[in-house]
């Protein structure tokens, strides 16, 4: 494949491939550091239709009853021909262990996305500090919720890279602090309604006058 | 450092962060890992040694910010001028918030940004976003190219009698035409700014308004050039880097204005003392000249960027 400037688009020269330094593009004067490896210049592996072909006495594949078995399927353990092993990361697998293995999110290498919990539970907790005006409102929400992501997603796969469980920590005790919050407020609002009725009963119960006798 | 069991996965320099997004490279056993975060989620692209042909790192320029906020700069700072004229409050306000982000966006320009690095592959070629600063491009780029030879089987010394055997550009484009020309037309307007700042021979009315407008011209007349001369090198870095600058100088004669501003006096119960227009007319002279020598030094530097530009980007 033809070494382009990222830049201009143009080959690039030999002397600018695989340079120590960076060297300067000669079309658009882009500086640019170049390592070209010997996969670009390698050819696609073609598999030989004798490779393939089933001889008197060996195994077929479990998928071409025609084709020759190389190897077996380190899941299902079906015997495979060359067109149906696939290896990934040194794991041979057949085309229906790949399909079900990337669908179920059994084989690591195979996702491409997760979802973060942990940080979506911080961001909830910690929603009322961030944005006070809107969200204060919403601590009733925000703070059960914050729990509860936490609580259910402890033990969900957070991400392939190396992270670590505070967020999930901080995100429950923000969370129990706004369940605190809006309990207080509840229970402030509670006593003070009794302890102004008996005051606004008293008012109601004002003698008018003096009581006579019949 | 070695990677744990649960996480084959090894950290390599250079990352991302972003208040939206971020991202990051991690070194796997057969495979580099690229992350893109958006705070709620992940997404992964792995690169297999085995498959990565080939791996670029394009140098940017530095404190050339990119054509859209260029524009949007101007246009707010125009905006806040003719509001200063109007409604003086909301344009004092206006102007602090819009200092606040100029300030972090130009911090932004100096610290962060000065590669482009991308990785070729059979399917094509991919920016990878978290390699951003040459050093630590050039030290993932290192990391990675010892796994990938030894994953390849070759060594990087035979790779170029390979890649002899490509075609080679039938013709080059003669270099910097465009950009030498709209470099010596940039010198003219610069001088013309700094004119128009200085109000030297101009019936211009002798205000730090009109240095402001000065100012804020030389300014559109870069940003306006830069656009045109465009792509790479140090021409643009330069031109990014006085384009900045004479915003900056803008700015301060705005900031001169609002002092203007509050100098008036305010009648809300009692009258405010006020700094005299003696002070405010030095302080604005003294602006617009910062600004004149700002443009004149911006002309010198073009000019021997110009010409001495020949030779020093020739490749060695």
């Amino acid at each position: 494949m033809i070494i382009a400037c990222p830049n201009c688009g143009r080959s690039l020269p030999p002397e600018v491939i695989n340079a120590p330094e960076l060297r300067f593009c000669p079309a658009c004067n882009s500086n640019l550091l170049v390592r070209v490896f010997p996969a670009n210049s390698r050819a696609k592996a073609v598999i030989a239709p004798a490779a393939l072909a089933l001889a008197e006495g060996d195994a077929s594949c479990f998928h071409h009853a025609t084709k020759r078995a190389v190897s077996s399927c380190s899941q299902c353990g079906r015997f495979l021909c060359a067109l149906c092993e696939v290896d990934l990361s040194g794991q041979i697998l057949c085309p229906s262990c790949l399909e079900s293995g990337g669908a179920k999110k059994k084989i690591r290498n195979l996702e491409n996305h997760r979802t973060l919990w942990d940080t979506t539970a911080l961001l909830l907790g910690a929603s009322p500090l961030l944005l006070p005006f809107p969200m204060l409102y919403f601590i009733f929400l925000t703070g059960p919720i914050a729990i509860f992501l936490s609580i259910r997603h402890w033990k969900s796969p957070s991400s392939l890279i190396p992270r670590t469980k505070w967020r999930f920590i901080v995100a429950i005790v923000l969370g129990l602090l706004q369940v605190g919050a809006v309990a207080a407020i509840v229970a402030l609002l509670f006593y003070s309604s009794r302890a102004y009725r008996p005051r606004f009963e008293q008012s109601k119960t004002i003698p008018r006058g003096p009581v006579r006798k019949r | 450092m070695t990677a744990r069991p649960d996480f084959p996965y090894r950290k390599l320099p250079g990352a991302r962060h972003g208040i939206i997004s971020g991202a990051s490279l991690w070194l796997g056993i057969d495979h580099i890992l690229h992350v893109k975060n958006t705070r709620f989620a992940e997404d992964y692209r792995r690169y297999y040694f085995s498959d990565i042909q080939a791996i670029y790192l394009q140098r940017t320029a530095r404190f050339a910010p990119p054509p859209l906020v260029v524009i949007a700069v101007i246009l707010g700072l125009l905006a806040i001028l003719v509001l200063s004229i109007t409604r003086h409050g909301l344009a004092v306000e206006l102007g602090w918030i819009f200092l606040l982000f100029l300030s972090a966006y130009a911090a932004w320009l100096c610290m962060f940004r000065s590669c482009i690095c991308s990785i070729q592959t059979a399917l094509g070629t991919d920016r990878l976003s978290c390699l951003h600063r040459v050093t630590a491009a050039r030290a993932a780029v290192d990391r990675i190219s010892d796994h990938v030879l030894t994953a390849q089987g070759g060594v990087q010394e035979d790779v170029p009698e390979q890649v002899e055997a490509t075609p080679q550009p039938l013709e080059h484009k003669p270099p910097r035409s465009r950009e030498q020309l709209f470099g010596w037309l940039t010198l003219p307007f610069i001088l013309l700014s700094s004119v128009l700042v200085m109000r030297l021979p101009l019936p211009i009315p002798d205000t730090p308004f009109a240095a402001a407008l000065g100012a804020i011209l030389a300014a559109v007349i870069l940003a306006v050039l830069a656009l045109i001369a465009g792509r790479g090198g140090r021409f643009r870095a330069v031109q990014g880097a006085l384009l900045v600058l004479t915003l900056l100088c803008g700015l301060e004669l705005y900031g001169l204005i609002l002092v203007n501003t509050y100098s008036q006096p305010i009648h809300i119960g009692r009258t405010v003392d006020t700094p005299s227009l003696t002070q405010f007319a030095w302080a604005a002279h003294m602006g617009s000249i910062w600004v004149a020598g700002a443009n004149i030094a911006a002309a010198f530097v073009t000019a021997a960027l110009l010409l001495r530009n020949q030779p020093s980007r020739s490749n060695p």
